[in-house]
C-alpha cells in the first residue's frame, strides 16, 4: 500500500533468493551437471606468484597464502621445487590426484543422478565417482588410489566430498606442494548462479602440515558453442615424443 | 547364477544347463527356451545374435522418465578381445568363436592386401592397449571391460570405467567435430531408433587395434553401434565397422553385455598413469603401432 | 598385531580359480610359457600399482649370490578385491613364488601362486587369463 509521501523504491532481494536461479533435479538438489573448467594459474603454483618464462603470474588459491609446512616438509617442498621438472608426477604424465585435477587447464564435465555423481575430466580421461548413498571408503590398508576414494552428501546447495585412500604420489602443484598418504581433502561445491559454482578444498595432512588450509576459486560453465570434451592423452604424446 | 567350482551343487548347476540348452533347441539352430536367457549362448556369438533379435521384437524393458529403455548400470563384457575371428585356445587365451556375424563366415572382409598387413601388425607391433593408449571403438565398449557403468540422461549416455577410461554420447542433434579433430575413442553421436540405442562414431584416429591379434582399420573408419536391452540383464550389443580404405564392405560384430551380477556399486579407478613398467618391456621385442597411415603408407 | 591380522586376511582368501584379468595386455607378448619359474626368496619391496602391481624378492641363485627379482602381480584393486592388504607381503618375509619369466631374459616374472616358506598357499597374485571375461 502506498503511503502519500513515501519514497517508491523496489526492495533488492536477499542474497539467497538469487540461486533460484539455479538449476535443481528432481530431487530438490542443485543440479551440478555441464562442462565446467577452472580459470586461474594454480596448475602452476598454488600460491601468489610472479611469472616467469612460460609460466604466467597468479594470484594464488590458497586462503591466507599460506601453506602450513611442518620444518621439514617446508625443506621437502623447496627441494621438490628445485627439481620439479623431473620429480613432479604430473610432467611424467602420471594422475595428478585430487584437488590438482580440479584446476588443470582442462575441462571437466559432471554427471548427476541419486547415488552418485560422476566427474569425467579431459585431462588423461580420468574419472571420479562420487558416492552419494552414505556408503563408506573402502579400508586404507586394503587400498590407496591417486586420485583418492570420494564419498559425497549435500548440505543445503553444496556438495560437500570427502576424499581419502590418497597415495603419497601426487603433488598439488608444478612448484612442489606435496602430501603423504595420510591426506584427507574435503571438498565443496556451490552453485553461486547458473554459470558458476564455487569451488572450495580442505586439506588435512597431520604428517606434513601443523593444521588443515584451504583453498577456493570459482569453476566457469564453458559457453562455448556445441563444446565438449576432447582427449588429453598424456601419456601417448609423451611416449611418442621419444 | 552362481557355480560352486567344488561343490556338489556346482555339478548339478552345470547339468542343469546343459539339459535347458539342449530341450530349447528348436527349427532354427539353437535357441533357448523363452524364460531363459539369449546370454546362455554368449560363446557363440552369431548364435546370441539371431536369439537376441527374435528376443528383442517381444521384449518390453523398463524404461527411464522420458521413456526410452533404462539401460543404467554396471555391465561387463562376455567375450575377449584376443581375436574378433573364430580362435582356438592358446596359453592363458580362452578359445572363442568369430564375433563377426556379417559377413556369414565369420571373417573380416578386408581387401586382399590387407590381410598380410594385419598378420604384420601382431607380429612388428605391440598392442596399443598393452601400452596404456585407450582402445578406440568398438572395442572399448563391445568385448574389452568387465565393469562400466553405464550413465544415461536425455542429453547424454556416458560409459564409465575404471580401466579404460569414459566414453561420452552426445543425444543432442549436433554435428561431429571437425575432422581435424582425432580422438582415440571417437566422437559419439546417439540417438533412439524405437528401443534401441543408436551410436554413430566418427573421429577416431586409425592409432588403436581392434583386437590383440592386430586386426585394424584407417583412421576414417565410420562405426555404427547398437545397443539394446533384450532382457532384465542382457544387452545386445552390435557394432557395424564401415571402411572403404580397409575392407571390401561394412561389416558386423555382436556379443552380449550382461549386467554384473553383485550389487556392488563401486568403480575403482585402475587406470595406466602410476608409472607402470610393462611398456619397456613389450617395447623391447616390438615395435610402437605408429597408426594406420604410417604403418599402412596410405 | 596388524601384521597378523593382514596375514589373515590373506590366507583366507585363497583363490582358486583363475581370477578375472584387467586385460591389460597379452601374457605371451612379454613372458614365455615354457620358462616357468619358481623362485624362493625375501621379500624387499611391494609396490601396489595399476595395472600390475610389482614385489621385489631377494633370490640366492645357484651360485649363492643374491639377485633380487621383480615378480608382477594383478592390478592393485584386483588384489584389494581378494582381500589382500597393501603391506602385504611385509618386507623381510620369506615367500615362495611360482610364475613364468619374461621374454626379454631379465630377472622379471609374472607371478602366479604365492606361498610361505613353508610352501603352504598364501594367495593368487595372478592377473588371470589374459583378457578372459569374468562371466
Amino acid at each position: 500500500m502506498l503511503v502519500a509521501g513515501a519514497p517508491a523504491y523496489a526492495l533488492v532481494p536477499p542474497v539467497s533468493a538469487q540461486t533460484s536461479t539455479v538449476a535443481r533435479t528432481s530431487d530438490g538438489h542443485p543440479n551440478l551437471e555441464g562442462i565446467w573448467q577452472a580459470v586461474n594459474t594454480a596448475a602452476w603454483d598454488v600460491q601468489d606468484h610472479s611469472g616467469k618464462f612460460g609460466v604466467p603470474a597468479g594470484q594464488g588459491i590458497v586462503e591466507g597464502n599460506e601453506i602450513p609446512y611442518q620444518p621439514w616438509a617446508l625443506a621437502q617442498k623447496k627441494t621438490n621445487y628445485e627439481k620439479r621438472a623431473s620429480l613432479d608426477p604430473e610432467a611424467k604424465c602420471q594422475m595428478p590426484g585430487v584437488p590438482r585435477i580440479t584446476y588443470l587447464p582442462y575441462p571437466f564435465q559432471i554427471f548427476q543422478s541419486g547415488e552418485y555423481i560422476a566427474i569425467v575430466y579431459e585431462y588423461i580421461h580420468i574419472n571420479r565417482i562420487i558416492h552419494l548413498d552414505g556408503s563408506a571408503h573402502p579400508d586404507p590398508e586394503l587400498i590407496e588410489f591417486w586420485m583418492g576414494d570420494s564419498r559425497g552428501h549435500w548440505e543445503g546447495n553444496t556438495l560437500v566430498v570427502d576424499v581419502t585412500n590418497f597415495t603419497d604420489k601426487t603433488w598439488f602443484d608444478r612448484a612442489g606442494n606435496f602430501h603423504s598418504a595420510n591426506l584427507h581433502v574435503i571438498e565443496r561445491y556451490t552453485p553461486t548462479g547458473p554459470d558458476h559454482l564455487q569451488y572450495e578444498a580442505t586439506i588435512e595432512d597431520p604428517k606434513v602440515f601443523t593444521r588443515p588450509w584451504k583453498i577456493s576459486f570459482p569453476l566457469y560453465r564453458r559457453q562455448d558453442k556445441n563444446v565438449q570434451l576432447l582427449e588429453y592423452e598424456c601419456y601417448a604424446y609423451a611416449e611418442e615424443q621419444q | 547364477m552362481r557355480m560352486q567350482k567344488s561343490s556338489s551343487s556346482g555339478a548339478f548347476c552345470v547339468a542343469l544347463v546343459s539339459v535347458m540348452l539342449l530341450a530349447g533347441a528348436g527349427a532354427f539352430g539353437q535357441s533357448v527356451s523363452p524364460e531363459k536367457s539369449c546370454a546362455e549362448l554368449r560363446a557363440d556369438p552369431d548364435q546370441f545374435h539371431k536369439c537376441a533379435i527374435a528376443r528383442a521384437a517381444t521384449f518390453s524393458p523398463r524404461r527411464t522418465s522420458d521413456g526410452h529403455p533404462d539401460l543404467r548400470g554396471f555391465w561387463g563384457r562376455t567375450l575377449n578381445s584376443y581375436d574378433l575371428e573364430d580362435h582356438p585356445a592358446s596359453f592363458m587365451i580362452r578359445a572363442q568363436k568369430s564375433m563377426v556375424v556379417d559377413p556369414a563366415d565369420g571373417k573380416i572382409p578386408y581387401q586382399a592386401w590387407a590381410i598380410p598387413q594385419r598378420n604384420k601388425n601382431a607380429a612388428t607391433y605391440v598392442d596399443p592397449n598393452s601400452l596404456c593408449r585407450l582402445s578406440g571403438v568398438p572395442r572399448t565398449t563391445g568385448y574389452m571391460s568387465d565393469r562400466i557403468l553405464l550413465h544415461q540422461s536425455p542429453d547424454y549416455v556416458a560409459f564409465l570405467s575404471g580401466d579404460h577410461g569414459y566414453r561420452i554420447v552426445s543425444m543432442k542433434d549436433v554435428p561431429h567435430v571437425g575432422q581435424d579433430i582425432r580422438l582415440w575413442n571417437g566422437d559419439a553421436r546417439g540417438r533412439w531408433d524405437g528401443n534401441t540405442l543408436v551410436i554413430d562414431v566418427a573421429n577416431q584416429n586409425g592409432k588403436t587395434w581392434f583386437d590383440i591379434a592386430g586386426n585394424f582399420a584407417s583412421e576414417s573408419v565410420h562405426v555404427t553401434e547398437r545397443l539394446t536391452l533384450i532382457d532384465a540383464n542382457t544387452i545386445h550389443y552390435q557394432a557395424t565397422i564401415d571402411d572403404p580404405k580397409v575392407f571390401t564392405r561394412p561389416w558386423t560384430i555382436a556379443a552380449a553385455l550382461v549386467r554384473n551380477a553383485s550389487d556392488d556399486k563401486e568403480l575403482w579407478l585402475e587406470e595406466c598413469y602410476e608409472g607402470e613398467q610393462s611398456s619397456k618391456r613389450l617395447l623391447s621385442t616390438h615395435g610402437r603401432y605408429p597408426g594406420y597411415s604410417i604403418a599402412v603408407g596410405r | 598385531m596388524r601384521v597378523h591380522s593382514l596375514v589373515l586376511i590373506a590366507m583366507t582368501s585363497l583363490v582358486t580359480a583363475a581370477a578375472p584379468a584387467i586385460a591389460h595386455h597379452s601374457f605371451a607378448a612379454e613372458f614365455d610359457a615354457n620358462q616357468p619359474v619358481t623362485l624362493r626368496g625375501v621379500v624387499t619391496k611391494v609396490e601396489r600399482v595399476n595395472p600390475h602391481g610389482w614385489i621385489y624378492l631377494d633370490v640366492k641363485d645357484s651360485t649363492g649370490k643374491i639377485v633380487n627379482w621383480a615378480i608382477e602381480t594383478a592390478a592393485s584393486s584386483q588384489l584389494a578385491k581378494r582381500g589382500i592388504g597393501k603391506n602385504f607381503p611385509p618386507i623381510g618375509m620369506e615367500i615362495i613364488v611360482t610364475g613364468f619369466r619374461a621374454r626379454d631374459g631379465s630377472t622379471t616374472a609374472n607371478g602366479a601362486t604365492l606361498k610361505n616358506s613353508e610352501g603352504k598357499d598364501l594367495f593368487s597374485v595372478a592377473s588371470g587369463d589374459a583378457d578372459a571375461p569374468r562371466r
